[in-house]
């Protein structure tokens, strides 16, 4: 009895190995490792060479059923426990008549590696095991909003509350279920265009904060623009996702080829009208960032004060980035128009000191800016995050020095996290070294003078976005993040046990073990 | 580890011990870090300027939406576009392609809007939408008439700004390469066009339009079979209208029209759009009605 319990135990363990080894080191292997993947096989087959003559082929078939359950309950789709539950046996029972008639596995082996499959499917949905290696999962928030549109909506973290832990500020549409309409005898389901705040906070696990406690109107504002299916949708004030056009509208008109960019400006005319025309004709606005504030830019001004000292200027600037750390106590202002500029009180009088313009960074329509001291030397540097990343630090003769820069497309700075520690990380999506896909994965790194270290990575699927804030108020930053296709916020930190390494070592003593096995057998028989 | 290792491995055997080592040097290697260098240590040159040789844009134009209204093999052909908006770090792309029959006064149009896809048939009056596998009847107030040449003649009045660019081809096909670049409030001032008609009534007295536009950047540039090419020769090609337009709290975002035209005259396109008739077995008529919430 024991000897059996001991025996189940063991394939328990040997079915959480084969787990952890399939999604970090074998997903690792294919997804970054190119070279490594080369030499994956060779290993597999020496491991299985190394089993016993008359348990191998039980051996290969257990390993190849726990990998194909994993697989084929990944991609169940019930939203309903109880249909997930039918599904999971159902194929159970297939993989275990397989199993039973080519290798005579038993049935509870098999039952087995089933409940674990099963489990860890549960427990860590959406490939989150893949993020194992370097983080751990907190929490998963329910999905905020169903509908057609793929892309993440977008979220921030901010102190609302001032209990000095971040809140993440989403938006999104599941607090109205979706219609479901009738044509004949068919039935489609309506996305609802109304959309909510989503507020989570941290309190022994992650709660969402109920309307009637939120300031909306505050809140609201903080949701960062990031016009999500523009120009064919706009978000309006009161959170209304409205389509502006109508399928066959775009396809009669598009049509008269001849007219699209017209139409298009007409579109877009519309749409910008309607969201000036709610600002009251103010492109941005920012109360306070830095020695700057009552920052507007509106109609072909920059205005605002600086310590104090009002001040005008001419600029076609749409956006304010934030201040700027110059060095010796002085600060700057950074805005996007067509291109990045950074102002200066200079002699008393507001003066662009520094431009980075379209032509000597590429894309700069689509880049995020942000604003770091990555090397600690008191100068903020500006970091175009996206796309062609690259670092800038302004110096005192009016150029940018470049401390770092990239012409990967794919790269992309996301965020840094527990800034200004010794923690300091950069937290970077970066597609494989020696691959040419771009599928690019998070990765963490550290600055320095030679170029950015990395740190870890993980090999997590579909990361759209990811924002790093203490959310729990321990002194370490969370990483809370969006992914293609949930529509959900994933929320970790980042463990430091060394998994990829302890998995190493494990399949390294199983090999040993096998060897010894074997080896003894050998000398056995002589 | 790794010798003792080697020496289990040696002592069973010595055919794949090779791979063996390789194979624990290799998982060593795997933990190793790496440092990411920079490669950028200078601002990318400003792009050469365009040629400007003198050349009547506005003849070589005229002739080609002439040619392309009127010669009898571009009446029927395939297309491929889209609309392109680069914001921030956000791209919605909606993509139209199909054929067109003009004689038959029918195309299709395989479309697909921020992420939604659907399909499109026009036979003159008639026309029909798909919503996944569903066929419904388009809107009859909502057919316009099809005129694939409609707009070209309004960008007439600034040909005399235009610039040639290198000669490129599309498709195999040699062509001539025009370009006009503008802001939006001349275009529209200027432009014929009745679609900007609303815009221009408002212009006059509105300053948040007015400095929308001009802040606004317009870059059309139009491929042209060239007069001696085998085929297609002065056929309209390849179109496409670059946008840059200030955004509130979102700098300023790239939007590309493009559209490109190819395999004119190709006779299965005729068979295509035949009749409606393929496409009227599958439409479901009848009203939409609400059920229920879904959970």
């Amino acid at each position: 009895m024991l000897k059996r319990l001991g025996r189940y135990t063991a394939l328990v363990l040997y079915c959480l190995y084969l787990y952890l080894c399939y999604h970090l080191l074998l997903i690792g292997a294919f997804a970054d490792w190119s070279w490594y993947s080369f030499i994956v096989v060779p290993i597999v087959f020496v491991l299985f060479w190394l089993v016993p003559r008359e348990q191998r082929k039980a051996a290969i078939v257990y390993t190849l059923m726990f990998v194909f359950l994993d697989q084929a309950l990944y991609r169940i789709r019930w939203k309903e426990m109880h249909w997930y539950i039918l599904n999971a046996v159902f194929i159970g029972m297939v993989i275990y008549a397989i199993g039973r008639w080519y290798a005579k596995l038993k049935l509870v082996p098999i039952a087995l590696a089933l409940v674990v499959a099963f489990t860890m499917n549960i427990l860590l949905p959406d490939r989150m095991a893949q993020g194992l290696s370097h983080l751990w999962p907190m929490a998963v928030t329910k999905q905020q909003y169903v509908g057609e549109l793929k892309e993440p909506f977008p979220f921030t973290l901010a102190d609302i509350d001032g209990d000095n832990k971040k809140e993440i500020i989403t938006i999104g549409n599941t607090d109205q279920p979706a219609r479901i309409v009738r044509i004949d005898d068919r039935t489609f389901e309506v996305e609802d265009v109304q959309f909510s705040l989503f507020v989570y906070e941290w309190n022994k696990g992650l709660k969402r904060i109920p309307d009637e406690n939120l300031d909306a109107a505050r809140v609201k504002q903080l949701v960062p623009q990031e016009y999500v299916g523009f120009p064919y949708y706009i978000l309006t004030d009161d959170l209304k996702l409205q389509p502006l056009v109508v399928r066959q509208e775009l396809a009669e008109t598009m049509t008269q080829f001849g007219t699209a960019p017209f139409r298009a400006l007409v579109m877009n005319a519309e749409n910008i009208l309607m969201l000036l025309e709610q600002s009251g004709g103010v492109y941005d606005r920012a109360e306070q960032t830095g020695r700057f504030t009552d920052l507007v830019l509106a109609k072909g001004t920059l205005t605002g004060s600086y310590d104090g000292q009002p001040f005008e200027v001419d600029s076609d600037a749409t956006e304010i980035i934030g201040a700027i750390e110059l060095g010796d106590g002085r600060q700057g202002l950074i805005v996007k128009g067509i291109n990045i500029s950074l102002y200066e009180m200079v002699d008393g009088k507001m003066t662009e000191t520094h431009v980075l313009t379209r032509a000597m960074q590429p894309n700069l329509a689509q880049s995020q800016i942000m604003i770091t001291d990555v090397n600690h030397n008191g100068i903020e540097e500006l970091t175009v995050a996206f796309p062609y990343s690259i670092i800038l630090e302004p110096s005192s003769d009016g150029q940018w020095n470049i401390l770092w820069g990239t012409r990967e497309r794919s790269f992309r700075v996301e965020t840094v996290m527990n800034q200004g520690t010794k923690d300091e990380t950069i937290l970077a999506m970066q597609k494989s070294m020696v691959r040419a896909s771009d599928t690019n994965y998070l990765t963490g790194f550290k600055y320095s003078d030679e170029g950015l270290k990395r740190e870890w990575k993980i090999f997590l699927p579909g990361v759209v976005r990811a924002i790093a804030g203490d959310l729990d108020g321990d002194g370490h930053d969370e990483i809370v993040m969006t992914r293609t296709d949930t529509h959900k916020l994933y929320i970790w930190k980042t463990h430091g046990i060394p998994v990829n390494e302890i998995l190493i070592g494990l399949t390294t003593l199983l090999a040993i073990g096998l060897a010894v096995l074997r080896w003894r057998r050998w000398r056995h028989a002589k | 580890m790794p010798n003792k290792l080697t020496a289990f491995i040696q002592s069973i055997s010595k055919n794949w011990r090779t791979l063996a080592v390789g194979a624990v040097a290799s998982a060593m290697l795997l933990t190793a870090g790496c440092t990411y260098p920079s490669e950028v240590s200078e601002f990318s040159a400003v792009a050469a300027a365009t040629d400007t040789a003198s050349f009547d844009a506005r003849e070589l134009l005229e002739h080609a939406i002439e040619v392309t209204d009127t010669d009898e093999a571009a009446q029927s052909y395939w297309y491929t576009g889209y609309v392109k908006n680069n914001i921030g770090r956000r791209s919605t792309t909606s993509m139209y392609d199909g054929i067109v029959y003009r004689p038959g006064d029918a195309y299709l149009v395989n479309g697909r809007v921020a992420t939604r896809q659907y399909r499109y048939f026009h036979f003159g009056d008639q026309s029909y939408i798909s919503r996944g596998s569903s066929w419904f009847r388009g809107e009859p107030e909502r057919v316009l008439p099809f005129d694939p040449l409609r707009g070209f003649s309004d960008w007439l009045p600034f040909m005399d700004d235009a610039v040639k660019l290198e000669d490129s081809s599309v498709l195999s096909t040699p062509t001539d390469v025009i370009q006009v670049q503008l802001d939006a409030r001349e275009w529209v001032e200027r432009s014929p066009s009745d679609l900007f008609d609303e815009l221009r009534a408002e212009l006059a007295d509105n300053e948040t339009l007015q400095h929308l536009l001009e802040n606004t950047v317009v870059k059309m540039t139009l491929w042209i079979g060239k007069p001696d090419a085998p085929k297609q020769a002065s056929y309209i090609l390849q179109y496409s209208t670059w946008l840059v337009m200030p955004l509130p709290g979102g700098g300023y975002f790239d939007q590309e029209t493009f559209f490109r035209f190819y395999q004119h005259d190709d006779p299965a396109i005729e068979s295509q759009l035949s009749s409606p008739e393929r496409i009227e077995k599958y439409v479901v008529d009848g009203n939409f009605e609400q059920v229920e919430y879904a959970d």
